[in-house]
């Protein structure tokens, strides 16, 4: 479904991500964790269309993003951190301008948003300016533009920071139950969410991939600890990258 | 049937008219406009069946005023964060460049028909040519394109709108003011020059000359600030 090949960003001298290399299907859950200035953040841009690459490809099926940009991202729903929006709109008009701008046709829209108001709980905000919606619902707004087209990928920065647990919950469960049929990628440091949702780990620091696992194989590498300290323990160490552990 | 274009250009033509915006700025556009063609101009002294008094300004004030209109297209979207959101749809660089402008120009050619009234009423008070103000109409009409375009280009530079629009005041001055035909006489030596700068062109259209050089000219403005703008996006790197 998506193949990233040797994939590198660079602004200036920075090398923000190195030769990265990986693959995603059907049905995974895959989280980038990582420590603050990993990398993490620049690969979910590379990823969603945002930053264009310094070399390396992205492969949604057979289409590449360098090549055809647009056609790719029909595949990709994108929540950045913080879902950004226009604060003068209400919600339903930000999710109707994300499913003009992705050509949904009105009826699909309709049976869509009905879809997403009862699954995301949003009846109550969707006649609101999105200024005077809580940051929980102004998530779960985001979640609805980034999947009122019906993609194949779902890309998230940081879905979870500042959500209370009751959203946390409501989230969660979505993600799952998307991911049936679905590839979902998130970036995050909250372990709690690598945790409840990711099928696959891969463990970023300096722009690399240390570890490409699962969260029991994480746990299982040091018996007896927690993953958070499996993880501080990996991206507090100099760089070792997963060929070279081997 | 809706295309990713036309959905920017509804939404970026309606923020105008959401609050208070559109009604300040059409106010002050009006205000200098006839201060200074009554004022400055002395509109009712001149023979201005031209309606000369008038448009001999629109360049100045539109420099002042189109930064102002361009000035939140892109640099709200980078100083919101909503950049990420808007780069992240299946539109090209360049549909998403045209939609803003369109709304943009569109506001601006708003603005333009609301002084359509002053040719109006001053024909009820002295003989005015039509033909020649339709040619004035133009220029401004093609003027305002290039400026608009210029302006989006600058605003996709900066997040922030001080620097935003200063840059662009700054720009849209020296288009105005820079005296091409020296420079190139001082430079290469050439003294028979075809009439290459901008206060030629918009003179052309002030004299009722619908001359294919200078709608060119207007057109080739535009279409640069268009390319900076396209270039500019596809290369942001936005950290």
């Amino acid at each position: 479904m998506l193949h990233i090949q040797q994939l590198s960003k660079n602004f200036g001298d920075i090398q923000a991500v190195k030769d990265i290399t990986f693959s995603a299907n059907q049905g995974e859950i895959i989280t980038l964790l990582g420590p603050n200035g990993a990398g993490k953040t620049t690969l979910i841009r590379l990823l969603s269309g945002i930053l264009s690459p310094t070399s390396g490809e992205i492969l949604f099926d057979d289409i590449n993003m360098s090549e055809d940009r647009v056609a790719a991202l029909r595949h990709i729903g994108y929540i950045p951190e913080n879902s950004p929006m226009y604060a003068n709109m209400t919600a339903f008009e930000f999710i109707k301008y994300a499913a003009d701008l992705r050509l949904v046709p009105e009826a699909s829209f309709r049976s869509r948003l009905d879809a997403m108001v009862t699954g995301l709980e949003l009846s109550e905000a969707l006649p609101r300016k999105i200024s005077e919606l809580s940051k929980g619902f102004r998530h779960r707004i985001g979640i609805a533009a980034a999947l009122i087209h019906s993609p194949k990928i779902l890309i998230m920065d940081e879905p979870t920071e500042g959500l209370d647990p009751n959203q946390k919950y409501i989230f969660h469960k979505f993600i799952k139950d998307f991911a049936i049929k679905g590839t979902v990628i998130l970036s995050t440091h909250i372990l709690e969410d690598t945790e409840n949702l990711a099928t696959r780990i891969l463990l970023i620091n300096h722009g690399q991939i240390l570890q490409d696992t699962t969260p029991a194989r994480l746990r299982y590498s040091m018996p007896g600890k927690d993953l958070a300290t499996v993880f501080r323990s990996l991206t507090s160490s100099p760089i070792t990258t997963q060929e070279e552990a081997h | 049937m809706t295309t990713p274009l036309l959905t920017v250009f509804h939404k970026e033509l309606n923020e105008y008219f959401q609050g208070w915006t559109a009604v300040f700025i059409f106010t002050i556009y009006l205000c200098i406009s006839l201060v200074t063609a009554f004022y400055f101009g002395d509109f009712i002294n001149n023979d201005n069946y031209a309606l000369i008094s008038f448009f001999s300004f629109q360049p100045e004030i539109l420099a002042l005023i189109v930064p102002a209109v361009c000035m939140p297209l892109w640099t709200d979207e980078y100083r919101l964060g909503t950049i990420e959101f808007i780069l992240s749809q299946p539109i090209s660089y360049f549909e998403l460049v045209m939609g803003k402008f369109l709304a943009a120009l569109s506001f601006g050619a708003l603005m333009l028909l609301s002084t359509i009234p002053l040719s109006i009423f001053s024909s009820f008070y002295m003989p005015v040519s039509f033909a020649q103000i339709f040619c004035e109409y133009m220029g401004c009409f093609l003027l305002l394109s290039a400026f608009t375009a210029l302006s989006c280009a600058v605003s996709s530079l900066s997040k922030l709108p001080l620097i935003t629009y200063t840059a662009s005041f700054f720009l849209l001055w020296l288009v105005m003011y820079a005296d091409i035909t020296l420079v190139i006489k001082n430079l290469l030596g050439i003294n028979r020059l075809p009439a290459i700068d901008f206060k030629d062109h918009y003179q052309n259209f002030i004299n009722g000359e619908l001359s294919l050089a200078s709608i060119l000219y207007f057109i080739l403005l535009a279409g640069i600030g268009l390319w900076i703008n396209t270039v500019a996006l596809r290369n942001s790197q936005y950290k």
